[in-house]
């Protein structure tokens, strides 16, 4: 049974993170929202990571968390930037890159 | 011995690199400091790959061999082979390159972004370094791009200048038409080669294994891999069609013009099909296709440069049709890797003498129009003789050292029964002659108004023409000594030529006849040049060179095609993250739903 074994039940969760993560990120129109679903995406890979690797990843999975508090504190910077500059946080209206 | 192989080669590989690092971190330092170090690193370079000559060209040497891993785990390895071949190229770079270095220090004076300027020569010339002596093709690969980067950020080292900026574009975008039928080609032979029993990944990519493994690689791969590696060689070693970036490529410091055309660039293509050779000789055609594609860009070449004003646009054309010769001696046969070998050495020298040349004329007058020259002859007179000597080898006169390697080409030919490619490179020797009397008369020949500009070149200046200078009169005497360490080595139908023998050789052939009547030819052209403009064909053909024989329409046929396509395709980027996202995870779900049918997970 699923439930019984640890590593499938985080292997689960890592998947139902992932699912999460990117319906977030799809859906949401609220960067704010967006940099959420960005940060919950990240923490599916690390918890799939534990899932594999065990204790022996500890170290790795510390420093991974670093970084993803390194670039959810760009993100938002940048999400203040793109208020400060157009003073709206609806991704649809920012579309500077459309062909 | 000082040093250790294993340690020489290993600072061979490093020390350029490194000192790139260094130059680059100097941006704040002076003038002098920057080019004092550059030229101190590239003296070591070429040093340190002077000291191989003994250890190579020795009797009974054999080849050096160093392997470094890279990736084990996917059995990468760095692997390194340093036969003749790889040697002469390697000796060339490194020679030239600090040649170069040294005539840059007076003649990159005062320009902005120096540190740039000496990181990326010494990052140029240790990339061709590198490119020459390993024995992977993956590597090669790597230090062939970065050969491709580097002319792409020296052509265009003036950033403010449109027309730099937009020559380097032009010859990184048609290099890399070059560049894909390397990477297929090979890819290719890797296909075809894991196919042998036994074969592991790093076999696979290693140039000695296809070599002796030859024969067992399945003939569709070799065939498709031959003639892509003519496609790689053609973009970077400028071959119809792909020649145009070469000519535009004269933007660059006319330093740079003489590191491509000499040292660095250029000689890569050449190198590859030489290298290669031994596989892809039992291809049928192979040899045929390279007779054929040198033999009509050797001529073709050489009829624009007789039209161009320019002067370094004439050298550049010069570069085309003599590299046109090397890949014709390669398609020879297996005897003509020397040669054309041989030739590429001569060539170097005596192109990099007559680039450096044109460089203090260029620097002393400002202009780069033949027409505005004449009669420099008095006012430069080092320059005068050095380029003379330039000129007289690039015209084949005998006893200087293009006559010497262009000799042997007409010889193999003549002997191989070779009559439609033997006309082709007659007649572009004929047009080489009448093309150097025109540049050298126009340049030094007449009374030019009196300049007040013009200058002798200074002492950092020509003393690297006065070496290259010599080498131009002397180079040849070393084929002696070449050709024996290709015979040591077992290349195929190479045998060794005792300097005596070879001049006794040279003198008593047939060939010998081709090579004086061209010399006679194109000094007849030149001298009847102002009957010969009336003729109604030479009209047409005047102006058809005029027009680049249609090669730049040809080119912007294909751009407009591609700005077609990407107008219509640029609807599809909405710009909104939400549907960028959509699209990306269809796409990870694509792959992996082939990766669950290929087996893979």
């Amino acid at each position: 049974m699923v439930l019984e074994d640890p590593t499938q039940m985080n292997l689960l969760g890592a998947a139902l993170l992932l699912g999460v993560g990117l319906f977030c990120i799809m859906s949401q129109n609220n960067l704010i929202k967006v940099v959420i679903g960005l940060e919950i995406l990240a923490k599916a890979a690390v918890l799939a990571f534990i899932a594999l690797g065990g204790a022996s990843v500890q170290g790795y999975v510390i420093i991974i968390i670093a970084i993803e508090a390194i670039v959810a504190a760009v993100a938002l910077s940048i999400v203040v930037n793109v208020w400060r500059h157009s003073g709206s946080l609806d991704a649809s209206d920012i579309t500077e890159l459309k062909g | 011995m000082l040093l250790d192989d294993s340690i020489l080669v290993t600072l061979i590989v490093l020390l350029p690199f490194i000192s790139v690092g260094v130059i680059a971190l100097m941006r704040k330092m002076g003038e002098t400091v920057i080019a004092g170090v550059g030229v101190v690193f590239s003296l070591i370079t070429a040093v340190l790959v002077f000291l191989l000559v003994p250890d190579i060209f020795g009797s009974g040497a054999t080849a050096i061999t160093e392997s470094y891993d890279w990736i084990p785990s996917a059995g990468i390895v760095f692997g390194i082979y340093i036969d003749p071949l790889s040697l002469l190229l390697a000796l060339i770079a490194a020679g030239i390159g600090f040649l170069v270095m040294v005539y840059s220090m007076k003649y990159m004076e005062g320009k902005k972004g120096l540190a740039r300027y000496y990181a990326l020569v010494m990052l140029f010339i240790g990339a061709m370094v590198c490119l020459v002596l390993t024995d992977n093709l993956l590597i090669l690969y790597i230090f062939w791009e970065i050969v491709g980067l580097c002319s792409y950020a020296l052509i265009s080292f003036d950033v403010e200048d449109k027309k730099a900026a937009n020559a380097g574009i032009k010859a990184f975008v048609v290099t890399r038409v070059g560049d894909i039928g390397l990477i297929v080609g090979i890819f290719l032979l890797y296909a075809g080669a894991i196919t042998i029993p036994g074969t592991t990944v790093a076999q696979a990519f290693s140039i000695q294994y296809l070599i002796s493994n030859a024969a067992a690689i399945p003939m569709q791969f070799l065939a498709l891999a031959a003639f892509a590696f003519i496609i790689g060689a053609m973009g970077k070693s400028a071959q119809l069609p792909l020649h145009a970036w070469l000519p535009d490529a004269m933007e660059a410091p006319t330093t740079i013009s003489a590191l491509i055309h000499a040292a660095t660039m250029v000689n890569a293509g050449i190198y590859v099909l030489a290298r290669m050779a031994p596989v892809f000789i039992q291809v049928d055609g192979w040899t045929t296709a390279l007779l054929y594609l040198g033999g009509i860009t050797a001529l073709v070449a050489a009829i624009m440069a007789l039209v161009e004003p320019d002067l370094k646009r004439l050298l550049a054309y010069s570069t085309i049709s003599q590299l046109g010769y090397m890949v014709f001696a390669i398609g020879l046969g297996l005897g003509g890797v020397f040669i054309s070998g041989f030739h590429l050495m001569n060539h170097a020298i005596f192109k990099a003498l007559l680039f450096l040349c044109a460089g203090a004329i260029i620097h002393s007058i400002g202009t780069r129009n033949m027409y505005e020259m004449r009669g420099l002859r008095k006012e430069m007179p080092k320059t005068h003789i050095f380029m003379l000597f330039g000129t007289l080898a690039l015209a084949g006169i005998p006893i200087f050292s293009g006559f010497w390697s262009k000799d042997l080409i007409f010889h193999e030919a003549y002997s191989l029964e070779l009559t439609i490619p033997l006309i082709l490179v007659v007649l572009s020797a004929v047009l080489t002659a009448a093309y150097s009397f025109r540049m050298y008369f126009l340049v030094f020949g007449g009374e030019g108004k009196r300049r007040e500009k013009a200058h002798p070149a200074p002492a950092a200046m020509w003393i690297p023409l006065a070496i290259l200078g010599i080498g131009a009169i002397i180079s040849w005497i070393t084929v002696d000594y070449f050709s024996s360490g290709f015979e040591t080595f077992g290349f195929a139908d190479v045998h060794a030529h005792p300097i005596g023998d070879f001049i006794v050789d040279t003198f008593s052939s047939t060939a010998v006849l081709l090579s004086l009547l061209a010399i006679l030819l194109g000094l007849g052209i030149y001298s009847a040049r102002n009957s010969l403009k009336q003729g109604y064909i030479s009209q047409w053909i005047i102006w058809a060179a005029r027009k680049g024989f249609g090669f730049n329409w040809l080119y912007d046929a294909c751009v407009r095609v591609v700005r077609w396509c990407g107008r219509r395709i640029r609807r599809l980027q909405t710009g909104d993250v939400n549907i960028n996202t959509v699209g990306f995870v269809l796409m990870v779900l694509l792959i992996f739903l082939f990766l669950l049918f290929q087996g893979v997970i």
